[in-house]
């Protein structure tokens, strides 16, 4: 992938607001290899600098929308000159309206904060490089929004060749809940009023509940039609999962990273994309394993994103595992609580656990220390739920079932504690054996 | 909580004779600035402007070490040896601090920026003087550093 000019030759106009980011961006700028970069501090600035000069490129950087202005200003009026010059946008809003504001208004790309060389470079080659075809109509000016490339993003389209999902949007489906202990694709419930599900079908209705909706652009239909690259619709939109997946690993380890925000907050405002998180690799867990051409692509796709999981979900689960037997020994210690009541606040939280445990691999994938912790809370659950009261917390057949799964996990949890250090032996007398 | 001491500077002394080598030298200079300059900002973006520093770090690291040691390679050069596992100590030093931080300790960043600076300004009077002269404009890779350093998602086109 190479456009016909050295980036050195490139002239590129660079607008930011916020000192410090317009500092680390002229340095990302730099090291690129971009040669001439024009700064610009303001948009009325910049909007000036449009109007007598030519670039190759311009790059915003910012959270607000005020971008917008400039971006459509650039799109419609502007001369003929610097009417189809790309336009990035660099920011660390991640969120879907943001997005589909800045595409519709004719943005090239995003370059989503945290920022790396590699990712800069790739991103503004591209957009030099874009092959999309530039479209003029009343109603939008821009590279046509329809995208053919995982690396140029974007979401799911809903058309007649994606299958019988676009009648079936309106079902309602019940994703898998977060506390179900693995990840696994579950069957909606709820009304059936549509064909017998074949596993396609399945994820196709998980994929709409999960991404967000684009609205198709009539009149780039017709543009589109003659497009030369055509991937399946249904690859269009797995990648789009692999993308949205990533993008989630990259938000929450932000909110991880947020010095300003204490374990509370960023454990609520993890929840919700963690859990969409989940749901997400199991999709793609599933393409994997699909047996298709793609398949390989997407399990590898799947352990790239389950390795940057991983660090999330071991930092999430040492802390939450010694805060939860914790508690839950303080519930056993304490015989006024409400034992019952106890028993299920610490059975839910380890609900959650389990789903990261999960991920992680299951249990043998756990040190001894934390396997330990996880056997320790079991046990406390059943503590707790022996010493019941009854208060009316539960009804009999969910204490039967939280007893049951408690004492299931417990025993899976004890076995492979008890053949870890026999298989450690094995290894120390193996070790022996190899000395001289 | 700045460092007493006056920040340090690329100056011309400090010059290999090869431009692209310098100028990865300064782009280590310019680090604790920058970071400096964020860390006592109170940008709601600050933690996204930190790690995107660590990250460029991280690739500092990889692509001018790269740079010095594929040249160095080919002129045979005869120290080359242990002019690797010193960048490789620094390398791996530099890592470990970032791990640190990504797992939460992130008071770390702040001894960062000029524990580099001291680093580079050293390494460059110690070990990057021996190959004065041996390396030159000619001999030496002259792309950004971004260049040398390979694209894990590379294979993500398609
Ligand atoms: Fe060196």
């Amino acid at each position: 992938m190479s456009h016909s000019r050295p980036l050195k030759e490139i002239s590129c106009l660079f607008i930011c607001s916020t000192r410090e980011m317009r500092n680390l961006l002229a340095r990302v700028i730099q090291q690129v290899g971009i040669g001439n970069v024009q700064e610009a501090r303001d948009l009325d600035l910049a909007k000036q600098l449009v109007r007598t000069n030519n670039f190759d490129l311009i790059i915003w950087a910012g959270s607000d929308q005020d971008y917008l202005d400039l971006l459509r200003h650039i799109r419609y009026e502007a001369r003929e000159n610097i009417r189809k010059t790309p336009f990035l946008c660099v920011t660390s809003r991640s969120d879907m309206n943001f997005l589909i504001e800045g595409r519709d208004a004719g943005i090239t790309g995003f370059l989503t904060m945290p920022l790396t060389l590699r990712d800069t470079l790739r991103k503004v080659n591209a957009a030099l490089d874009d092959p999309r075809e530039f479209v003029l109509t009343p109603s939008y000016v821009g590279p046509t929004r329809r995208r053919k490339t995982l690396q140029e993003y974007f979401g799911p389209r809903r058309r007649a060749e994606d299958g019988p999902t676009s009648q079936l949007q309106t079902t309602p489906t019940a994703l898998p809940a977060a506390s179900e202990p693995a990840i696994a694709i579950k069957a909606p419930q709820g009304p059936t009023d549509r064909p017998p599900g074949s596993q396609e079908t399945l994820i196709n209705i998980l994929e709409d509940q999960l991404l967000s909706d684009w609205q198709d652009d009539e009149d780039e239909e017709a543009v589109e039609a003659n497009g030369p690259i055509k991937h399946s619709a249904n690859f269009r939109r797995r990648a789009q999962v692999v993308r949205e997946a990533f993008r989630l690993v990259t938000h929450i380890n932000e909110i991880l990273l947020d010095p300003n925000g204490s374990p509370e907050s960023s454990k609520s405002r993890i929840s919700e994309p963690f859990n969409r998180l989940l749901n997400l690799m199991a999709l793609v867990q599933a393409y994997g394993k699909n047996n298709d051409e793609d398949s390989d692509f997407f399990k590898e796709k799947y352990k790239e994103i389950m390795n940057s999981m991983s660090n999330i979900s071991a930092n999430l689960l040492a802390g939450g595992l010694e805060r939860t037997l914790h508690q839950s020994q303080k519930m056993v210690n304490d015989e006024t609580s409400s034992s019952l009541g106890g028993a299920y606040k610490t059975y839910s939280k380890m609900s959650e656990y389990e789903a990261l445990i999960g991920l992680l691999g299951g249990y043998p994938s756990l040190t001894t220390a934390m396997l330990d912790q996880v056997k320790q809370i079991w046990e406390n659950v059943l503590l707790l739920a022996e010493r019941g009261d009854s208060l009316g917390v539960l009804d009999g057949t969910d204490e039967k079932k939280m007893r049951q799964v408690a004492s299931e996990r417990l025993v899976s949890a004890q076995t492979i504690l008890r053949e870890r250090p026999a298989a450690d032996s094995q290894n120390a007398v193996l070790q022996k054996m190899r000395q001289p | 909580m700045a460092s007493p001491e006056p920040m340090l500077e690329w100056t011309e002394d400090l010059s290999v004779g090869v431009d692209s080598i310098d100028e990865d030298h300064q782009a280590f200079f310019r680090v604790e600035p920058m970071l400096e300059e964020i860390l006592a900002s109170s940008d709601s973006a600050r933690s996204m402007l930190i790690e995107s520093v660590l990250n460029i770090l991280e690739e500092y690291v990889e692509g001018h070490f790269l740079r010095e040691q594929q040249a160095l390679a080919a002129i045979d050069f005869p120290g080359l040896a242990v002019h690797i596992k010193a960048h490789d100590k620094f390398a791996e030093k530099v890592r470990a601090i970032i791990k640190d931080y990504r797992q939460g300790n992130l008071a770390v960043v702040e001894s960062l920026g000029p524990l580099i600076s001291d680093w580079i300004t050293n390494h460059i009077k110690t070990m990057d003087r021996q190959y004065l002269g041996l390396l030159t404009n000619e001999n030496v890779d002259k792309r950004p550093l971004v260049c040398l350093l390979d694209d894990p998602e590379d294979d993500l086109e398609f």
